[in-house]
């Protein structure tokens, strides 16, 4: 594991006065779960084509597996991907259709088609032509299409749109699972945040073509952590209370002399009773902590930081 | 490239616009056949038979070519296999260069019928007249009247069938180019495509006698001295017709791959 497959530098992307990129520079590292979240406009699927050859940069460059220049279209076999729609025939079959595919990569071995259906949850669908199929369905075979080659690199541009609730669980699980027996790489792009927040291990945040955060789920998770704020001159008797009578050593006292109190966050009328009958003096005592959504809007500009609560 | 071809064929075996064209072509060719004969035996007399002037292959067979680059290069776009194609293992030019030997290949199927007439037809029933110019197959047809059926004529309109293929896939050069320029819009390309073959085939026959005009389509694919190669064309203009279908065919591969090249794929 480990290991920088995809680079981006300074990458601009202009179509006549528009500039759709501007400056992005990502850099993909091996096994680990993307999730590039933006709004609609920001630019996702764009930087997507580029990194696949579908658009060509204004400016930048691209490194690919380790390769630039005309040496990366070789290395994007080994990229699967799902851009927008799936690339299907619609009077074919399920499986007539990984087939195609499958010839057009040059892929040995038919059982592979099978285990693709299966692992999509298609199997099933027989001789039905994919004209027929519902908008999740065919999602879900460009899923298995994008997986055809076995790649290293998985790109996946709202891969959930139109899945049903099952389908969607079942998606993200594939995702994970690709990743964690398969150590592939998936770069994911998504509106829905919690969804992303199920799978993703880092998340990059664009907005009107900038990359405004790389964030790995860690430090995200400790953004957007809930706490309850308090303030006191008596830190020491507040944080005896907090072990002694309240049970958790789950806070941390910040530089500032405010304590950060982890635990009990759905009993903050309890915290507070207790404080006050052991003769804590309080000056400040609030629910603090970002929603997934909220922090995405203050990274990207349009809100506030943390928010009281 | 191979891989490309091959996926290709296996889409088109599967299509049922293929065929009906197919059966388009055959009924046609067909019908032309029938028609040149009947002219000749008398049943038929010219007046009526140039209601079917549109039957021959030089109409046809251009409507299908632009069929055939509509559906196989902007359908393609349309259904994504074109960026399926480009994400897996294939540069933009192998990409240009398997659909231009695809379409190749479709407008030989397509001209199989044509070809058919021609070649067995003088075997099965003597007399033909070539009612409608322009076209070579009714040309073969003609000439197979005041020649002897032998193995050299059936060889030589074999060797005519294929150079007509070569023609036509030269002729629809442009279209193929379009269908990369406009993408996925087939009907735009077919339409547009036929328009202005249409034209180029009626402006070369409204300069044909100036003799400038004669010299310069004497080296393209749109001179209409390539559609009355017959039994009496000399292996010399079987040769030189061949080699400007080739480098008509090479130029519009490689204008299509230029204006493909840095081309947005939707």
């Amino acid at each position: 594991m480990g290991g920088t497959i995809v680079k981006t530098e300074g990458i601009t992307k202009k179509y006549g006065r528009a500039t759709v990129l501007n400056n992005v520079s990502i850099t993909l590292e091996r096994g680990r779960i993307y999730g590039l979240i933006g709004v609609n406009g920001a630019g996702k699927t764009t930087l997507m084509r580029q990194i696949l050859g579908l658009s060509v940069p204004t400016s930048g460059d691209i490194e690919i597996f380790g390769k630039r220049g005309g040496q990366i279209s070789d290395e994007r076999s080994r990229i699967g991907c799902l851009i927008e729609a799936p690339g299907l025939v619609l009077n074919l079959t399920a499986k007539q259709n990984l087939h195609l595919h499958r010839i057009m990569h040059g892929i040995a071995g038919g059982d592979i088609e099978d285990r693709l259906l299966e692992t999509v949850g298609l199997s099933n669908t027989g001789k039905k032509k994919a004209k027929n199929f519902s908008l999740g369905m065919k999602q879900r075979l460009g899923v298995a299409i994008a997986l055809l080659t076995n790649p290293e690199l998985v790109i996946l541009d709202e891969p959930i749109n139109g899945l049903d609730p099952i389908g969607v669980v079942e998606i993200r699980e594939l995702i994970k699972r690709l990743c964690h027996e398969h150590g592939m790489t998936i770069l994911i792009s998504s509106h829905n945040l919690p969804e992303l927040y199920q799978c993703a291990t880092d998340y990059i945040i664009i907005d009107r073509g900038e990359i405004k955060q790389e964030i790995s789920l860690e430090e995200l998770e400790e953004k957007c952590r809930h706490y309850l704020l308090i303030e006191t001159d008596d830190r020491e008797k507040l944080a005896t209370v907090l072990e002694s009578e309240l049970g958790t050593t789950n806070f941390k006292v910040m530089p500032d002399g405010s304590v950060q109190l982890y635990d009990l966050t759905d009993e903050r009328d309890r915290v507070a009773d207790v404080l006050f009958e052991n003769g804590v003096r309080t000056k400040g005592f609030s629910l603090m902590g970002e929603t997934l959504e909220n922090y995405f809007i203050s990274a990207i500009g349009g809100g506030s930081g943390n928010n009281a609560k | 490239m191979i891989n490309l071809i091959k996926a290709d064929f296996y889409k088109i075996n599967r299509s049922a616009i293929y065929r009906v064209l197919f059966i388009i072509s055959a009924i046609c060719a067909i019908t032309t056949t029938v028609v040149s004969h009947n002219v000749y035996s008398g049943n038929m007399d010219t007046a009526t038979a140039a209601s079917t002037a549109m039957l021959t292959d030089v109409v046809i067979l251009n409507l299908i070519n632009c069929v055939l680059a509509g559906q196989l290069i902007c359908g393609d776009f349309e259904n994504k296999l074109i960026q399926s194609a480009l994400t897996g293992t294939s540069g933009r030019f192998t990409l240009v260069c398997s659909k231009m030997a695809v379409y190749t290949a479709l407008i030989g199927i397509m001209s199989v019928p044509y070809a058919l007439c021609a070649i067995i037809c003088p075997a099965l029933c003597s007399g033909y007249c070539a009612p409608f110019s322009a076209s070579a197959y009714l040309k073969m047809l003609f000439d197979s009247t005041t020649a002897d059926f032998s193995m050299n004529m059936i060889l030589k309109y074999t060797a005519i069938s294929v150079i007509m293929v070569l023609v036509y896939a030269a002729q629809s050069g442009f279209v193929f180019l379009m269908g990369f320029i406009i993408k996925n819009k087939p009907l735009i390309v077919t339409a547009l495509g036929f328009v202005i073959n249409t034209i180029i085939g009626m402006g070369s026959s409204l300069i044909a006698g100036n003799s400038a005009a004669d010299k310069v389509l004497e080296w393209t694919p749109y001179g209409l001295d390539i559609y009355s190669m017959g039994n009496d064309t000399g292996t010399f203009t079987l040769i030189k017709v061949s080699l400007i279908c080739i480098v008509f065919i090479a130029l519009f591969t490689g204008l299509s791959y230029a204006a493909f090249r840095n081309a947005e794929i939707k």
